[in-house]
């Protein structure tokens, strides 16, 4: 399961998923119920406003953290019936782009990149899988540079490179561009858009930004925890349109 | 990728660097420290655990209730003890199993013998002169001079006119008879004297000046010695006649004085493997077991002489030359007129000369070589009192001199020994008034040549050698000139000599009759046998032969093996002969003492060596866990990119190994030469031994806390660093930095108890160690052995305590550094937020004094704990040390955490959050 590179991503289905947050003698609910499907090889957003659950979901999905209550399956395995230990296993399946990036910062890019296969065996070259996935992300010949010797964007683009390393069926960004001005934060878009043809991976991106949803194939929208719209994008629609098209409320 | 991690990381694997190396080399120098320490003083202990002997036996009831309340043998106690073990009981303790020597001693008492100061006073005799008087003062000095006895002055009569002498033959009468056949009828106060030729021929008597004698008069002073020698015209002296036979060039004066010495019996052959005594012989030959005395010839006891008499006694011969007026109306005055004159006379000072007491020795001038003895007189024990601080008062005795010098056959008079009218410390019996004794020596010993035995854990050895008392304060010591007080030949005074005459015990029964003789031993001396060092083994050897011995005879016994010698105060009352009050330093012998010293290093050494072992553990433990635990975030990420637990832990523990063995390394590349500064021999392979050690530790201390943080799930860990508030709580101190701090340090509960448990570890440790160390200088100082090994250690033990010092406030150093390092983004983000740099420091500030405060209060706790547990009490010394310790860990906590945040606020902002 470790290495297929082939079919069209990780078909991904959650059923009354449900996550809170115990803040003292108040229970705050993160996720309250959501049940979902994405197709194999979709990207999908999942918007709303902070605090609506986006990064608890991607988590959930991620196996990140574990959910009070409901089931994640992906490619017909239950991943919150799976025992911790093989969680391991499913997390090397999926990419994961954080807001911070959070690269190692004693590491140069090229070893963050490949950082996460270190520990196994793999049939490919590893640095030679690394300087392609940095060139892939427009990063060619900055291998040895240190995160702190990189911008907010091409750290960025080293955190994409270090979740393709595993050649992931699932990826899951959590606010990829959040810390990115607009213009770098659409060439991350579409470098995801790009590479998730390419790599044939289902992609979830949270995000709170109405132009990220554009390059997306659906848009979810969370508040308090409970998806409140789901709809399809039309191919070349702008969000916007769609949202009016559909008679609700304006992001 | 780790060598990646570590190189760039620099600063925090060069505190986990630093902190291994320190546990190490801490391990290491601590450990060698309590070995050297252990190694020294066991070796002091087994160099001189021995003295002359093992067991003490004494007579029933012969422990004074001083000596049972202290566990101490008395000194010069032999002197009062005389007989009590019968040769029954003798022969059952040699029968006992393991004893290897019993040498019986038995204290006779003590008798007299004569010592001669021939005073040459040729040289003051004024030839031109017709008569002249020369007066001798003689005055017996003791106790470094401060007691003098007075003697009767002798009085040299010297004339150039002829001398008419007695004839003996015919003064059987009333009347004195002279050589040229003059007659005199009985004239008072003028009964000896002898004729001087005067100018115009008249014959007239020289009476002398002797008052009539009067029985109190033990010094002599009523009849003082005159004598008359004639200046002959070839310059000659002749004595008393004018027989001319006998005159000599150099007029020599004979003053004689007594000395008493003691006369003991042991049996030879035991003395001479127990002590050697055959081989300090320097003159004559050594006793023979059977020897006896020869009740025949008025028992001639055979007998060893000391060739040192060891008594502080001297005599003082003052000269002076009477006035001319007074010396013209000598001739025919009487003595009583001439008594009264003289003691009104005018003087001419004219010198002094000193004559010490000589040994024991046989008078040339008799036929065969003897010492002669008048009686034999025994003398108690001094009886104390005891002062509140301990100090023991010998209690004074009435001098009664007159009881035992009246009827002594030769006693009385000039010959008295001035000094037995000092004021009395013992109580005198005279036995055998009747029998003339003599002696017949048959070898000399000097008692310097003795096997010799530890001078650390002696033990009382008075049959040869004299006890001594030093003055105990400035003033006793100036007083004794700085010499030690050492016993005159007064048998009353409160120390007495060593005896000077030892004979066998065989002859015993000639001297003191059957009965008394099966009586007659003192004290047996018992080497055991097979006794090389003192472990537990042989300790309890000895203990079960002196319960043997105690059992199956009833006597007193003392072990004295591994006993050294405690000094005891003593205060002395003033003597009527001169000597001022004294406070003396006596050496007694305390029991026990290395036993009590190998059980205290023992105990020392567990405890240390346990102690040590915590806190090198707990330092690695702690300094480990703070340098991964700063690393959660990036094994949260690595969790999150899907490595695996084992994994992450092999990445903490192959960077920790890594770092662990190059500090090991370095550490025992260091041993060599810190062991050479701090002189102790902590040698490479113990460092080097400490490694793999500290590795495990390192790596254990590491693993623990990396699978702790790859087990949470990651997203724990990549959350932003604000922790979920439990419950909002309103804060009494109001929104001050203070309480800024307190909720700081309240809302990580687990950093707050690591800094606080270093700051705990090292106020701890440090008060732990210096009382131990205290303790146990405290436990084994106050003897001879017990000083000379608190003073070998004493330089081991400082290093101990140094290095736990600096170990304690280093590892404090190192987790306070981490703790503020791991927080450097959050005050970068106060600072961000427009907080001062003074406010931000303040707040550090007093975070880490909060830390230290309840830190020190742990450590200050389990300190006294410990000293309690396992002092007998705790010193108020400790308490203060504790207090000290505490006081600078606190203080050392606000400097450790503001140091590095000052270091923080000089880092770019943007750079910290960034890293963020």
């Amino acid at each position: 399961m470790s290495d297929s590179t082939t079919g069209a991503g990780a078909k991904v289905r959650v059923a009354g998923l449900a996550k809170h947050y115990q803040g003292g003698d108040v229970r705050i609910p993160a996720v309250a119920g959501v049940s979902l499907e994405f197709a194999p090889g979709t990207m999908t957003a999942i918007t709303g406003p902070s605090g609506s659950g986006k990064s608890t979901l991607l988590h959930l999905i991620g196996a990140i953290e574990a959910p009070d209550a409901g089931t994640i399956t992906v490619d017909d395995v239950e991943i919150t019936s799976v025992k911790r230990r093989h969680l391991t296993a499913y997390r090397r399946r999926v990419g994961f782009v954080f807001q911070r990036y959070h690269l190692l910062p004693a590491l140069t890019a090229l070893d963050n990149v490949i950082a996460p296969v270190v520990p196994y065996r793999v049939k490919f070259d590893k640095a030679a899988r690394g300087r392609e996935l940095l060139a892939a992300v427009g990063l060619a010949g900055r291998e040895n540079s240190l995160p702190s010797q990189l911008s907010g964007g091409q750290q960025q683009r080293v955190a994409i490179a270090r979740a393709l390393i595993g050649a992931p069926t699932l990826l899951l960004a959590d606010e990829p561009t959040g810390n990115l001005d607009s213009r770098t934060g659409t060439e991350i878009l579409d470098l995801l858009a790009a590479l998730r043809a390419e790599h044939a991976m289902t992609v979830l991106v949270a995000t709170h930004e109405q132009h990220v949803a554009a390059a997306c194939d659906r848009l979810i929208r969370l508040r308090d925890g409970e998806v409140v719209q789901d709809v399809s994008l039309a191919g070349g629609e702008h969000p916007e349109q769609t949202l009016s098209r559909l008679g609700g409320p304006r992001l | 990728m780790i060598w990646s991690l570590l190189r760039r990381r620099l600063w925090r694997s060069s505190a986990l660097f630093g902190a291994i190396l320190l546990a190490t080399t801490g391990f290491t120098v601590l450990t060698g420290t309590v070995n050297t320490s252990r190694l020294q003083v066991t070796g002091e202990v087994d160099a001189n655990f021995r003295g002359a002997y093992d067991i003490l036996v004494r007579p029933k009831g012969a422990r004074t209730a001083v000596e049972n309340e202290r566990g101490t043998v008395a000194p010069n106690q032999l002197s009062g003890t005389h007989g009590g073990i019968t040769m029954a009981q003798y022969r059952a303790i040699q029968a006992v199993q393991g004893v290897e020597v019993a040498a019986p001693i038995a204290t006779l008492g003590s008798t007299l013998v004569s010592n001669t100061a021939r005073v040459d006073i040729t040289d003051l005799v004024d030839r031109s002169k017709t008569r002249q008087l020369i007066r001798l003062d003689p005055t017996l000095l003791a106790d470094r001079g401060l007691s003098r006895g007075v003697r009767a002055s002798t009085y040299v009569y010297v004339t150039r006119r002829p001398l008419i002498g007695i004839d003996t033959a015919k003064s059987t009468g009333p009347t004195t008879y002279f050589t040229d056949g003059t007659a005199v009828p009985p004239t008072e106060y003028c009964d000896t004297g002898v004729l001087e030729v005067q100018e115009d021929g008249a014959k007239k008597r020289l009476c002398g000046a002797s008052l009539s004698s009067w029985s109190e008069d033990y010094a002599g002073l009523r009849t003082p010695p005159f004598e008359v020698y004639g200046l002959l015209p070839d310059g000659r002296f002749s004595s008393d006649t004018s027989d001319t036979q006998y005159a000599t060039d150099r007029l020599v004066v004979n003053i004689w004085w007594m000395t008493i010495v003691g006369l003991a019996a042991v049996d030879p052959a035991a003395e001479a493997r127990l002590l050697g005594l055959d081989q300090a012989l320097v003159s004559g030959r050594y006793l023979r077991p059977d020897e006896t005395g020869e009740p025949a010839k008025k028992v001639r006891l055979p007998v060893l002489t000391a060739a040192l008499p060891q008594i502080d006694e001297t005599m003082r011969v003052t000269l002076a030359t009477v006035d001319d007026d007074l010396v013209r109306a000598i001739p025919g005055t009487r003595s009583d007129v001439l008594h009264a004159r003289l003691g009104k006379a005018g003087v001419a000072p004219a010198g002094t000369r000193t004559f010490e007491a000589r040994p024991a020795e046989a008078d040339p001038a008799l036929e065969t070589p003897l010492v002669i003895f008048m009686f034999v007189l025994r003398t108690g024990l001094p009886r104390y009192n005891t002062t509140a601080d301990g100090t023991l008062r010998p209690v004074v005795s009435d001098a009664a001199p007159g009881s035992w010098i009246n009827g002594g056959p030769l006693l009385g008079g000039g010959g008295t020994p001035s000094l037995i009218f000092d004021t009395a410390f013992r109580d005198i019996e005279v036995i055998n008034r009747e029998a003339l004794l003599s002696a017949d020596p048959v070898g000399v010993f000097d008692p310097a040549k003795l096997q010799g035995y530890s001078q650390l854990s002696r033990v009382p050895l008075e049959t040869y050698r004299s006890p001594e008392a030093e003055g105990a304060d400035p003033r006793s010591r100036e007083l004794l000139g700085d010499r030690p007080l050492a016993p005159s030949s007064n048998p009353a005074g409160y120390l007495v000599s060593a005896p000077q005459l030892i004979t066998t015990l065989a002859a015993v029964p000639g001297l003191l009759g059957a009965k008394a003789a099966d009586n007659a031993i003192s004290a047996v001396r018992i080497r055991v046998a097979d006794v090389h060092t003192l472990d537990d083994l042989t300790r309890e050897r000895i203990r079960r032969i002196a319960e043997e011995i105690g059992t199956t005879t009833g006597l007193d016994v003392d072990i004295t093996v591994g006993s050294s010698l405690q000094p005891q105060t003593v205060e002395l009352a003033a003597g009527t002969l001169g000597r001022p009050e004294l406070r003396l330093t006596e050496w007694w012998s305390r029991k026990g003492v290395a036993v009590a010293i190998m059980d205290a290093i023992d105990r020392k050494s567990v405890l240390l060596f346990g102690l040590i072992l915590v806190v090198c553990v707990l330092f690695l433990a702690n300094a480990t866990t703070a340098a991964v635990r700063d690393r959660r975030r990036e094994l949260a990420v690595l969790a999150c990119v899907g490595w695996p637990r084992h994994r992450l832990a092999a990445l903490v523990t192959g960077e920790v190994a890594v770092v662990g063995l190059a500090a090991g390394l370095v550490s025992a590349g260091l041993a060599v030469p810190l062991s050479l500064v701090v002189d102790v021999p902590a040698g490479a392979s113990q460092a080097l031994a400490a490694v793999p050690l500290a590795l495990l530790l390192a790596v254990v201390a590491a693993v623990v806390p990396a699978i702790q943080a790859a087990r949470a799930h990651p997203g724990t860990a990549l959350a932003p660093l604000v922790s979920p508030v439990r419950r909002a709580r309103r804060s009494l101190t109001g929104h001050t930095v203070l309480s800024a701090a307190l909720r700081n340090t309240r809302r990580r509960p687990g950093r707050t108890l690591l800094a606080a448990a270093a700051v705990a570890l090292g106020v701890g440790a440090f008060t732990t160690l210096l009382t131990l160390t205290w303790v146990f200088h405290g436990n084994v100082t106050g003897t001879l052995l017990g000083d000379a090994v608190s003073l070998r250690v004493r330089a081991v033990d400082a290093v101990a305590v140094a290095a736990t010092l600096v170990l304690a406030v280093l590892a404090l150093a190192d987790v306070l550094y981490l703790n503020v390092r791991e927080r450097s983004a959050e005050l970068a983000t106060l600072q961000a937020a427009g907080w001062s740099d003074g406010a931000l420091t303040r707040l550090i500030a007093y975070e880490g004094l909060l830390i230290g405060a309840v830190g020190a209060l742990v450590g200050a706790g389990v300190g006294l704990f410990f000293v309690d547990r396992f002092a007998a009490a705790v010193p108020a010394t400790a308490v203060a040390v504790t207090a000290a310790a505490a006081l600078a860990g606190v203080a050392l906590s606000g400097l450790a955490a503001v140091l590095p945040a000052l270091s923080v606020r000089r880092l770019r902002l943007s750079t910290l959050l960034a890293q963020e």
